[in-house]
């Protein structure tokens, strides 16, 4: 009774960290991201003043989170001239593509470590929505079969 | 109102004076104890032969014993060697803390915050000050001297969040710190606090009185022609950031300074704490500006 109510437990603490690990980035954090990714370059006073138009926010939150996300390791920063005086000059590290596709690699590495099953169905059928991806999917299945068709022979 | 020029306030010299009557009162429980047992024991009209027996006594006497052990811990030659170790670790921090601002000071690229440094040392009556700019992302600021040069040390995450009347005022709560000699206070409470550390009382009186100094370094602070809204927003935007962002590694500092910026705690730790919450000093601000 107890073993399964640990197992219970533990289940519930893995179940929660895999679910935090999909959210990597806040609202806040992901809206920052987009702007730095836009702008190349940016001072936090900058961002927050393109912030400011669309909702209140407090420069400390804006400031807070731009320390967050270096934290994270998304953002290189150094010590420049902003808007109103000495500031932090932010950099993203990697562009949006490369972000999504190192986010999007290792979500689904780690779904298909724990749950094979229901992933690989569930990629499948996403897939079979779209005739293009059907088509694409079909040419690189029948490019690693010869591959290994090859490899049989030889 | 607070008169920028004072250096002693009343609560402060209250502190003082309740720890300076505790340290009496613990030396005369001391030495009347020690006269009592001493007393019973010459009635005895002892033999020499019961000398020993005297010794066994006097050892046997836990009190006694733990008496004589704590007032040798705490005798006048013994402060020598107190005030050399708080002195040398004082050293030794400073020393650490100028290694790390070498490595991580930034050169003041806008010249308007030392000038606004040495406007409000100017008017508040301090000279020799410098400013620093360190490269971390917690909000702070301290100040700190060696020899007859004093620095204010803020950092870059502070000079963002702040504009330039609340960084006034941060400035100002920074050289009351000078103008106050709170460096002495903190060192002499530290070597008091030292040579006394078996009595937990001596321990909490005198955080009371850092906790006090900070308190009276907001109030000299307020007290210029700007009010204390300035220092308040300040201490709201401190608090408000350091909510939101858990650093993890806090920011490092002398041991004669006192940090601007105080994580937020409750209960207990409130009275073990040798500086008050930001929020503690907001209230003592609203307190004096109603």
């Amino acid at each position: 009774m107890e073993d399964t109510h640990m197992k219970d437990k533990n289940w519930m603490r893995s179940t929660i960290r895999k679910t935090a690990a999909l959210s990597i980035l806040g609202p806040l954090e992901t809206r920052i991201m987009e702007i730095m990714w836009e702008r190349g370059e940016a001072s936090t006073g900058e961002v927050y003043d393109e912030l400011r138009k669309g909702r209140g926010i407090a420069l400390t939150t804006v400031s807070a989170t731009f320390n967050r996300l270096y934290e994270k390791g998304l953002l290189h920063r150094e010590v420049g001239k902003g808007r109103r005086g000495l500031s932090y000059i932010y950099r993203p590290k990697m562009d949006e593509s490369k972000f999504k596709q190192s986010i999007a690699e290792g979500v689904t590495r780690q779904l298909l470590k724990e749950y094979e099953g229901p992933t690989v169905s569930t990629l499948i059928s996403a897939i079979a929505e779209n005739p293009d991806k059907l088509e694409e999917l079909r040419k690189r299945v029948d490019a690693l079969s010869k591959k290994r068709d090859k490899r049989g022979e030889l | 109102m607070v008169n920028y020029r004072q250096r002693w306030d009343r609560k402060t010299f209250h502190y003082a004076l309740a720890l300076s009557i505790l340290l009496l009162a613990f030396s005369a429980f001391t030495a009347s104890y020690v006269v009592t047992t001493q007393a019973d024991v010459l009635r005895l009209h002892m033999e020499p032969s019961e000398h020993s027996e005297l010794a066994s006594r006097v050892h046997s006497d836990k009190v006694l014993a733990s008496l004589v052990t704590m007032n040798l811990l705490s005798s006048p030659p013994n402060l020598v060697f107190y005030s050399v170790a708080v002195l040398g670790m004082i050293q030794y921090s400073t020393h650490r803390i100028r290694k790390k601002i070498e490595g991580n000071s930034v050169p003041i690229a806008n010249p308007s915050y030392a000038k606004l440094l040495t406007d409000v040392a100017r008017e508040k009556g301090a000279e020799n000050v410098e400013l620093l700019v360190l490269d971390s992302s917690v909000p702070n600021a301290f100040t700190f001297s060696r020899g007859r040069r004093h620095y204010v040390a803020v950092t870059v995450a502070m000079l963002e969040i702040l504009e330039a009347d609340e960084l006034r005022s941060v400035f100002a709560h920074e050289i009351a710190h000078i103008k106050n000699k709170d460096s002495r206070i903190k060192i002499i409470g530290l070597i008091v606090r030292s040579q006394y550390f078996y009595l937990p009382l001596v321990f909490l009186i005198v955080k009371a009185i850092f906790r006090r100094r900070e308190y009276l370094a907001d109030e000299t602070a307020a007290a210029s022609e700007y009010g204390p809204l300035p220092l308040m927003s300040a201490l709201l935007k401190v608090a408000e950031y350091l909510r939101s962002f858990s650093a993890s590694a806090d920011l490092f500092l002398p041991a004669t300074s006192f940090a601007f910026a105080q994580r937020p705690t409750t209960g207990l730790r409130r009275i073990l704490s040798s500086t008050p919450t930001l929020e503690d000093r907001i209230m003592n601000l609203m307190k004096l500006s109603a």
